[in-house]
């Protein structure tokens, strides 16, 4: 693991989401106490969005096969001039 | 993929993506258009798509054509108010806070958190190598966790 400023968000959301070993855990830890200015911690919880929105998508009908196909036929129609 | 199998993929992802896109930010026209080419597209390169690749290749094809409105027309990234006041409580916040983040952040978060991604998943998606992801998703996070703090101290 190189640890950096670029990447150390990264480590943090693994240890944050249990997927980190021991070894990973302990040298993010170092990381963390080596690097104090840069104000992060391994144990801050994160929020996250919850579902709260379900809209049907309208124009379902425009877009089964049968239609799409049918699109297809009448714009080859137009190409050939029929 | 045979057009049965493809009429499936309309029914099982048509109602997600339209909510992805509307959750990033699309008004309901631009919304509309955007799963439309999606589907579009798929129809069209349906003999190359197997159904187990179908929801990454919506998803990124909506994912890409929402980062290029973001640099090309971001007036048509602005979100409609029920898709921001749809929950309440600090859901509400986090969603009012969600339209504060730049447009990737907000596609990258939704569909971790609506669409359940894997971080692979999000990486295929978006184009964007796994590790950058995750960061992308911390830095996020941390920004929607200000926001709600601020929120709070002001209530």
């Amino acid at each position: 693991m190189n640890l950096d400023a670029k990447n150390i968000g990264a480590y943090l959301l693994d240890l944050s989401e249990g997927r980190c070993t021991v070894e990973q855990r302990d040298e993010i830890l170092k990381y963390l106490r080596e690097n104090p200015k840069m104000g992060l911690s391994a144990q801050e919880q994160l929020p996250s969005l919850s579902e709260d929105f379900f809209p049907r998508y309208p124009a379902k009908t425009g877009i089964y096969a049968q239609e799409l196909s049918r699109a297809e036929e009448q714009e080859e129609d137009v190409a050939i001039g029929w | 993929m045979v057009a049965a199998e493809y009429n499936q993929c309309v029914d099982a992802y048509s109602d997600r993506l339209y909510r992805f896109v509307l959750k990033v930010g699309a008004s309901r026209q631009v919304a509309n258009e955007l799963v439309k080419n999606c589907f579009t597209s798929l129809w069209q390169q349906k003999e190359n798509i197997g159904t187990k690749e179908v929801r990454i290749f919506l998803f990124s094809a909506a994912f890409h054509a929402l980062h290029k409105l973001a640099k090309t027309d971001p007036d048509k990234l602005r979100p409609e108010e029920e898709v921001i006041y749809a929950s309440q409580g600090i859901q509400r916040t986090l969603s009012e806070g969600l339209y504060t983040l730049h447009p990737v952040h907000r596609a990258l978060l939704v569909l971790r958190d609506y669409e359940g991604s894997s971080y692979g998943e999000l990486a295929l998606i978006s184009g964007l190598e796994e590790t950058k992801v995750k960061s992308e998703i911390y830095i996020a996070r941390k920004k929607l966790k200000r926001i709600l703090i601020q929120s709070q101290l002001k209530a």
